[in-house]
């Protein structure tokens, strides 16, 4: 399963955690991996464990990422 | 972060929406999901199915565009008729197990068609007076602080210049396209040979064709109207496509199929220029399936000029804000381009190239810290134009 497979996969479980409004496949260091996006990075959501979800999909990593509150551009 | 989507991600009452009546919580959705798959295993069986009926959701009902805040099964079809023109097979109940039924007309998801608009229509979206002024136009978002560089009235128009229709703000001009020729396709992907006419103007739906809310034939100004483009001394082109989005409200998030935010407008040839502004001619475009993070890209937008970044993420599944009239609706987009940020409010439909020219996405929102851009293999497929010949 490559990543875009595993992302599929599990996009709705990390769309449905508290706070995510995006997921997507990425790329760390030479490795794939899996960002979860969130507006803000707190304390209590800078872990994929603190919102609930695992810390790897099938062997992807996921990624919290601040992504600000996304708007059209009109 | 106020009012974002982050607590609220599948009903609109969390985003500070500011007609309740339009508003479903996270219960109302959850309560009305049995009706729900008892309608579509109802209703959307294959040889049962009504004609025209493209889809189910949840969502409230409205009464001319008006919501009334009752929770509602939408029945979404691609064109609304009156009932005493369908067959009794074709006729829709107005309740399904206790629970109201509307009919939403949300067009058809591909080129040449769709003209309703899925919110309620804007105000004041009348056909402009003559060399009148058409919109207070607050300075687009963004707060940049940056100044407006490309804002000017230019014939021919090349991309990067301002654009609008005549009831929003601006936006920017990606290039210039035209229809897939003779012989092309879009599965596989495969340009065609032959003669052009017409040749368009690309950019945003929420541009050109004021999310959803526009008629085709509709004038579109250059420089757009929040650079003081008036009618008709500024219109460059005529609204002649878009691929509706579909908005939540009124259907849920998780059931919105977007793929892209893009819409062309028709324009004189003598008017438009299919150079971009700082990057020059598109030499290609490239297939979505390689377009990978890590790529340099670079696009030219009304508000930030010239800017660049590395692609951070494709495959993006991403919920963005749409301020439409007084409301706030959100849509789900998938398969999406994600960028460190690189534009601001106006920059929206430029067009995003890899460092050698190669198109790979259509800038259309972000945010303070990034920027997201449609996959163009997808405007082209749904749009069914072309940005340049070759597959690069």
């Amino acid at each position: 399963m490559d990543v875009n497979e595993a992302k599929s996969a599990h996009e709705d479980e990390l769309l449905a955690a508290p706070g995510v409004v995006g997921v997507g496949v990425g790329n760390e260091g030479g490795e794939d991996v899996i960002f979860v996006f969130v507006e803000e990075l707190t304390p209590a959501n800078d872990a994929p464990e603190k919102l609930g979800l695992p810390a790897r999909v099938e062997d992807f990593w996921l990624v919290m990422r601040e992504i600000g509150s996304v708007k059209a551009l009109g | 972060m106020a009012g974002g989507p982050g607590d609220g991600r599948d009903g609109s009452q969390a985003l500070g929406h500011p007609d309740p009546r339009a508003a479903l919580s996270a219960e109302d959705v959850a309560s009305l999901s049995a009706a729900l798959d008892s309608a579509v295993a109802t209703f959307m069986e294959r040889d049962r199915r009504p004609a025209n009926l493209v889809g189910f959701g949840v969502g409230v009902k409205r009464t001319g565009d008006q919501p009334t805040g009752e929770k509602a099964l939408v029945a979404m079809v691609q064109h609304k008729v009156s009932p005493d023109t369908l067959a009794q097979a074709d006729l829709l109940p107005t309740s399904h197990e206790g629970v109201a039924l509307d009919v939403v007309d949300v067009g058809q998801v591909f080129a040449g068609v769709g003209l309703a608009p899925l919110p309620p229509a804007p105000p004041a979206a009348e056909q402009p007076a003559p060399d009148r002024k058409v919109a207070a136009a607050p300075t687009p978002a963004g707060g940049s602080g940056l100044p407006a560089l490309l804002n000017t009235h230019l014939r021919p128009a090349p991309g990067g210049w301002s654009v609008g229709h005549f009831a929003i703000t601006a936006g920017t001009i990606g290039t210039c396209v035209y229809d897939i020729l003779p012989g092309g396709s879009v599965h596989p992907p495969r340009p065609g040979l032959g003669m052009p006419l017409p040749f368009y103007i690309l950019s945003n739906n929420h541009v050109l064709a004021h999310s959803n809310g526009a008629k085709i034939g509709d004038p579109i100004l250059q420089p757009g109207p929040a650079d003081n483009g008036l009618f008709p001394g500024d219109q460059i082109a005529i609204l002649s496509r878009f691929v509706p989005i579909e908005f939540n409200p009124p259907v849920p998030l998780n059931q919105q199929r977007n793929l892209v935010d893009c819409a062309v407008a028709a324009a004189d040839l003598r008017d438009i220029d299919r150079e971009i502004f700082w990057i020059g001619e598109v030499r290609g475009w490239r297939r979505k399936a390689r377009v990978l993070p890590g790529a340099t890209v670079y696009k030219t937008g009304r508000t930030t000029g010239w800017t660049t970044e590395r692609i951070l993420a494709v495959n993006v599944t991403i919920d963005v804000n749409y301020p439409i009239g007084n409301a706030l609706f959100v849509a789900r987009f998938r398969d999406q381009i994600v960028t460190p940020r690189m534009s601001a409010g106006g920059d929206s439909g430029s067009l995003v190239l890899t460092d050698d020219n190669v198109a790979v996405g259509l800038l259309f929102a972000g945010s303070n810290r990034i920027t997201v851009c449609n996959q163009i293999e997808n405007v082209r497929s749904l749009l069914g134009v072309e940005v340049a010949q070759r597959i690069l």
